[in-house]
């Protein structure tokens, strides 16, 4: 049995402290996980992660098609032993309610990371921008996902299902998230490694169609190869942007929640051009310049670092300190570029593969 | 106070020097940090527990600057750390400090150490997923 102290902030000077015991708090959702996900409305996929097995069983076909397309390129169709087991409801459509919460309202922090449930064995988060809720247990291999009502799910979960769970349970297996954009050649691929606005997003789609493989436009899971894995081949557009990218506004997935952004999924665009991951050969750290050319120069770790280690460590509720120590032994362990990004797109992806064959391989 | 040992303000604050340039986060706050060549020297000793003396000598021994401008530079250099919350002062804990760093051959030109703030992370860690929580303590997305 774990034990965890807990701090309930009330106002006022004093504050009264109570204890909670994560795993009993966990068995009481995986309890209900199993009451909400029955047959013969459950159903189950297999997905191949950065070669570990993740099955994913939901409570019922309409969880499932929101939450399985920007997976489905990873989607394994024979059934081996699954390494983790998510488990994913909601609670409407199951008529399950979750148990009284253990914590006070401020106890949640920033990220929903939750007081209490950072631990060895259970880690527990509120997940950012959506209604979702996620706990694993690390020893029993099993994430429990929940949301409310499956007809409401985000852009954003859609887009990048289960990010917290996988995160999590992969950085246990010396995998660890970061926040870039992967694209290349067989032998050879890049990190466009950046923050949101930094040119990340566009520089990966400017590759769409081109000669060079397409793994992420957002988030990659790193191992110590190096390798870039992918996770996710959905891509968020902002509306302005397909002034950009014409083409691409044909492929917006329809019945889209509001959103700032539109999702499509990019095995629909260049069904070919999507991989599940290539060998880590180089970092770029976007800089858009407002000229004309793309040219690609070196750089230091420590401009890689910059560019790459504040949004993966901020946008998810990982365990920040390893995440950080990880990603440094990667940065300096490949080499570091910078690419600035003209204003011709088509350049992009052309500098991109000069660069792998004339400097990578 | 100069024998008091300054150590890195962990777990909150993370650091690395690549390319003899510190990455600092801090992860409270999302704020992130460079030093420039002088300052991730520095950072080093901090990251293994050190002192204001100690630092002031690291300057001496490697840099060409005098005793009062070193002096003066470490004093402002750590107040800004320490306004940034990067650092913590441990009054009378001076066990298992590192030696007085070792002087080098062949001085560099001074440059004072300097560290420059990024604070473009903070508005994404500051989002807010929670509006309110239901009479069972389990909270609502915000709607917007």
């Amino acid at each position: 049995m774990i034990l965890f102290t807990m701090w309930m902030r009330k106002a006022g000077p004093t504050s009264s402290r109570f204890r909670v015991d994560a795993l009993d708090f966990f068995d009481q959702v995986y309890a209900i996980s199993q009451d909400a996900i029955k047959v013969p409305q459950a159903v189950t996929y297999t997905f191949l992660v950065a070669t570990l097995t993740i099955r994913v069983v939901f409570c019922n076909q309409r969880l499932a098609d929101q939450m399985t397309p920007a997976l489905r390129h990873l989607v394994i169709k024979d059934n081996p032993a699954a390494a983790f087991t998510i488990y994913a409801w909601d609670s409407e459509s199951t008529q399950t309610a979750m148990p009284d919460a253990v914590w006070s309202a401020d106890a949640i922090q920033v990220q929903g990371r939750i007081d209490g449930f950072d631990n060895e064995r259970i880690q527990a988060a509120f997940l950012p921008l959506t209604d979702g809720f996620a706990i694993v247990d690390f020893e029993r291999n099993i994430g429990l996902h929940r949301v409310q009502n499956a007809q409401t799910i985000s852009i954003h979960q859609r887009s990048y299902p289960f990010r917290t769970l996988i995160s999590w349970w992969a950085m246990r297996r010396n995998l660890v998230f970061a926040h870039g954009a992967a694209v290349g050649l067989k032998d050879a691929g890049v990190l466009i490694a950046g923050p949101s606005g930094s040119g990340k997003s566009t520089s990966a789609l400017a590759c769409m169609g081109s000669d060079l493989l397409y793994v992420s436009d957002d988030h990659v899971l790193l191992s110590d190869q190096p390798y870039a894995h992918g996770l996710y081949q959905s891509a968020k557009l902002r509306r302005e942007q397909f002034d950009r990218f014409p083409t691409l506004r044909a492929h917006v997935v329809p019945d889209q929640p509001p959103d700032d952004k539109a999702l499509l999924f990019l095995d629909e665009i260049a069904p070919g051009q999507v991989t599940s991951g290539l060998p880590l050969r180089a970092f770029l750290v976007p800089r858009v310049t407002g000229e004309r050319d793309t040219s690609i120069h070196q750089t230091s770790s420590a401009k890689v670092m910059m560019s790459l280690a504040p949004s993966s460590l901020f946008l998810i509720p990982v365990e920040q300190q390893i995440a950080f120590r990880k990603l440094a032994e990667m940065v300096r362990k490949v080499p570091s570029f910078e690419i600035r990004l003209g204003t011709d797109l088509d350049q992009i992806p052309e500098q991109i593969h000069s660069f792998i064959t004339g400097s990578l391989l | 106070m100069s024998h008091s040992a300054i150590r890195i303000n962990s777990p909150a604050v993370v650091g690395e020097v690549l390319d003899n340039e510190a990455v600092i986060i801090n992860l409270g706050t999302g704020a992130y940090y460079s030093l420039n060549n002088s300052g991730s020297l520095l950072w080093t000793y901090i990251e293994q527990g050190t002192t204001r003396s100690d630092l002031i000598a690291t300057l001496l021994n490697r840099y060409e600057v005098s005793e009062p401008l070193a002096t003066r530079h470490i004093e402002h250099f750590l107040a800004v750390l320490q306004d940034e919350a990067l650092i913590v002062n441990l009054d009378n804990d001076t066990s298992n400090l590192p030696n007085n760093p070792p002087v080098t051959a062949e001085k560099l030109s001074f440059e004072p150490p300097h560290l420059m703030k990024y604070t473009d992370m903070q508005e994404l860690i500051l989002l807010d997923p929670i509006h309110d929580v239901d009479e069972k303590g389990w909270p609502h997305i915000k709607q917007i």
